[in-house]
């Protein structure tokens, strides 16, 4: 990998980086083939320089991909099954979105650069299912929201991976720094996954941070930094919609009118408006 | 040594790198820009600076909330606030609590960003320490 000027790049390079717009949206992923449009579309945004693929970077082995294989099956049934779930389909409402939902969801899953972290979350059934439900949830709503296919695949790997915290205590959780945060529960996991996360150099640095910001609250009462507004990115304040609606009804076990209920009562306050009505457009449970 | 510019502003980053070049001939340099406060959570995964010029006010991630992430798992890399607020010392203060190294008023000085530029070189201004704040 090295680092060319952007008058320098050509069509044909490959690019080793993920570039993001301002509001967390992601403009290119690493291993993208640069066509002319996305080089005067990185020229637009002010990006001086590129990171691109070297000639000769060398890819898995074939026992790698079997690895990986293996334990995106396993999800890859779960996702078809959950989808067809009279049940959740009841309080998700993925009707027409079905077919897109799983398209989407198999190919985040098909990306090896995740396949640690998805045997992590195998460990925990709670965890599992919660990352599954959140998972198609989101992207059913980022459907609604006509995101387009790229920044579709990095919502679905964000919200895929937001609790890996929780399965795997990070070994340098316990070196941060965490004099500017707020006490609270749910820090140790979110500082894990935003660990873990980053130590990725195959994911974009927007995954960490929506696994760091999903416990934040739209009025700045939330943890571990009390962020406000659009502190918080996209993705993060989708995510604590669907978070706490997926909490509500498999863990306290509320009826999908009452969730639905608490989360638009909280609305501009631990939730972004336009993600509550995003979330009330995508569920329609009322 | 490795230089991070942060800024949403095409002129402001041109003008800081432009005054950061003039060091060159003094201090082996080599300089990466962001556009926002993801992009510079990004370089600073990647590029690993040792000196970072980040802008206070920028959409979305702002510069407070960029120098909290950083600062999470980085009290070495030493950070210097760019502010349009000069007035404003509340925000000045905030951040020097919170880990930035020194504070600089926009239009950026040359002869003061060389100095940080020096001093970052002798080891003078470190990481995490509020040094002293130029209004």
């Amino acid at each position: 990998m090295h680092t060319v000027e952007i008058k320098a790049l050509t069509e044909g390079m490959i690019s080793a980086e993920t570039v993001h717009a301002a509001g967390g949206l992601v403009v290119l992923m690493p291993g993208v083939v640069l066509k002319q449009s996305v080089i005067d579309q990185l020229t637009k945004i002010g990006i001086k320089q590129l990171s691109i693929i070297d000639e000769y970077s060398t890819g898995r082995s074939a026992e790698e991909a079997a690895v990986f294989s293996t334990v995106a099956g396993h999800f890859v049934g779960s996702i078809t099954a959950m989808l067809q779930d009279e049940a959740l389909n009841a309080v998700f409402h993925f009707e027409n979105n079905a077919c897109k939902i799983n398209q989407i969801v198999q190919s985040v899953l098909s990306n090896p650069k995740l396949q640690d972290h998805l045997t992590l979350l195998e460990k925990s059934d709670e965890v599992y299912i919660h990352t599954l439900h959140t998972t198609l949830l989101a992207v059913h709503m980022g459907l609604v929201n006509n995101y387009d296919y790229l920044n579709m695949e990095v919502l679905g790997t964000c919200v895929l991976l937001h609790d890996i915290g929780k399965v795997s205590v990070h070994p340098a959780h316990q070196a941060l720094h965490m004099e500017d945060t707020k006490d609270s529960p749910t820090n140790e996991h979110v500082f894990s996954s935003y660990l873990a996360l980053r130590d990725n150099l195959d994911l974009p640095m927007l995954v960490a941070l929506v696994g760091l910001q999903h416990h934040e609250h739209f009025d700045g009462h939330g943890s571990p930094f009390g962020l406000k507004k659009n502190q918080i990115t996209e993705f993060a304040r989708l995510l604590a919609v669907v978070d706490v609606y997926d909490n509500l009804l498999f863990t306290l076990k509320n009826t999908s009118r009452q969730a639905m209920f608490k989360i638009l009562s909280h609305s501009d306050t631990q939730f972004d408006s336009k993600m509550v009505d995003l979330f009330s457009k995508a569920v329609c449970a009322i | 040594m490795k230089i991070l510019i942060v800024d949403d502003s095409a002129l402001s980053r041109s003008t800081t790198s432009k005054i950061v070049m003039e060091t060159k001939q003094t201090v082996a340099l080599k300089i990466a820009e962001a556009v926002n406060g993801i992009e510079a959570l990004e370089k600073h995964r990647l590029f690993k600076p040792e000196l970072i010029f980040l802008d206070i006010t920028m959409p979305h991630l702002d510069g407070v909330t960029t120098l909290r992430t950083i600062r999470l798992t980085d009290w070495r890399v030493v950070i210097v606030m760019i502010t349009a607020l000069g007035s404003h010392q509340h925000i000045a203060t905030e951040c020097l609590k919170l880990g930035a190294s020194d504070i600089v008023a926009k239009p950026v000085d040359c002869v003061i960003l060389h100095s940080i530029i020096h001093k970052v070189q002798a080891g003078l201004l470190v990481g995490g320490t509020a040094n002293h704040a130029h209004s």
